[in-house]
């Protein structure tokens, strides 16, 4: 079976915390790491994408991370540095010797989330969380996220397409669907969905979004279950 | 390897052309998403660099032609916009793209840019 993992190597305990907890939340496995040598006996079926701090200890030259790389293909490398520390002449020496991203250590984490399940979709298409596609557990319902569609009623053959749903009411069931079973709190859904304007969103608007997503879903709607003082959860089984 | 350019603003739209020539690449470019569709689709191309905000057709909805048909799915795509926000970084990466690079840009970044998407297409 494939595994697949994301290692940090940085000595910001700080900026290591924030990535991980942000990781640990859409349940991928995290771990962090002093430098990429800690990677160089990882098993061939274990897959992953490595954030390295371009710094003495982590990775210091171009030159390092190449000869770490040296014809690797399961894992993916994406070097960063806080801003305006490595020069764009280095940002690319690092691109042109096997680097897959560089990025900064102030990225907004919805990006940095974004651009990692980018990379998992490269790296492993099949993979649950990088999927464009995202079915629920009893394969009666899918979500193309790309496609922006929702199509239901897959298990009877008698297939049809909801496109009532406004903007927000398909991403919370995207992510409801997406974590089946598992609660989703109303303050991710705030975040993930209002973003910058979560501030000045109330858990009451939260509530009734999924209270119309519900009525639009129909009988399907009865598979949201509102777990009180927390959020909501999707069980189709 | 031939890439597909789509911007509306000339400047730009030049300059990326000149870098990707001098550097050996073939370029198609177009002023619109909705002729560089055309043009995709009637030519193919290797890669994509694809402006957001552009008449007739903007960049996410050549974004999402290109990732819905079999032939362009896995295509490399670099957006390469003025729309900094986080959120259309966000829908830029969860409609499909590949990388999201802001204007003004190093010229030196972008072209590494480009040839790690070249990488990619290698190794498979």
């Amino acid at each position: 079976m494939i595994e697949f993992a994301l290692w940090l190597a940085t000595p910001d305990r700080v900026l290591a915390d924030k990535w991980y907890r942000l990781f640990s939340r859409e349940r991928l496995s995290v771990a962090p790491i002093a430098d990429l040598s800690r990677l160089a006996n990882i098993r061939q079926d274990t897959w992953g994408i490595a954030f390295v701090e371009v710094c003495r200890d982590c990775l210091p030259t171009p030159k390092d991370l190449k000869s770490f790389l040296n014809g690797r293909k399961n894992i993916s490398v994406i070097a960063f540095s806080a801003p305006g520390k490595t020069s764009n002449a280095d940002i690319s020496e690092f691109l042109e010797n096997g680097a897959d991203d560089f990025i900064t250590s102030d990225i907004d984490e919805k990006v940095l989330l974004s651009k990692t399940k980018a990379h998992i979709r490269r790296l492993l298409p099949n993979l649950n969380l990088a999927r464009t596609t995202v079915t629920s557990a009893n394969g009666d319902i899918e979500i193309d996220r790309v496609k922006r569609s929702i199509r239901l009623g897959l298990l009877s053959g008698k297939v049809k397409t909801l496109d009532a749903l406004t903007p927000k009411e398909f991403e919370i069931f995207l992510m409801l669907l997406s974590d089946e079973e598992h609660v989703v709190t109303r303050k991710l859904l705030m975040e993930d969905i209002w973003r910058d304007k979560c501030g000045h969103v109330n858990p009451e608007t939260v509530d009734k979004h999924v209270e119309t997503l519900r009525h639009k879903l129909g009988t399907y709607g009865k598979a949201i279950r509102t777990v009180y003082g927390s959020g909501y959860v999707y069980k189709s089984k | 390897m031939k890439v597909l350019v789509a911007d509306d603003d000339d400047n730009f739209r030049n300059l990326v052309i000149a870098i990707l020539t001098e550097d050996g690449y073939e370029v198609a470019a177009e002023v619109n998403g909705r002729l560089a569709w055309e043009n995709l689709q009637a030519n193919g191309a290797d890669m994509a660099v694809l402006d957001i905000n552009m008449p007739e057709m903007d960049g996410f909805e050549l974004l999402r032609h290109i990732r819905t048909d079999g032939r362009f799915k896995d295509m490399p795509v670099l957006m390469l916009t003025i729309r900094a926000f986080a959120e259309d970084q966000v829908t830029g990466y969860d409609t499909g793209a590949d990388d999201y690079l802001t204007k003004p840009f190093a010229n030196d970044v972008f072209l590494s840019r480009i040839k790690v998407l070249e990488r990619r297409i290698l190794k498979k």
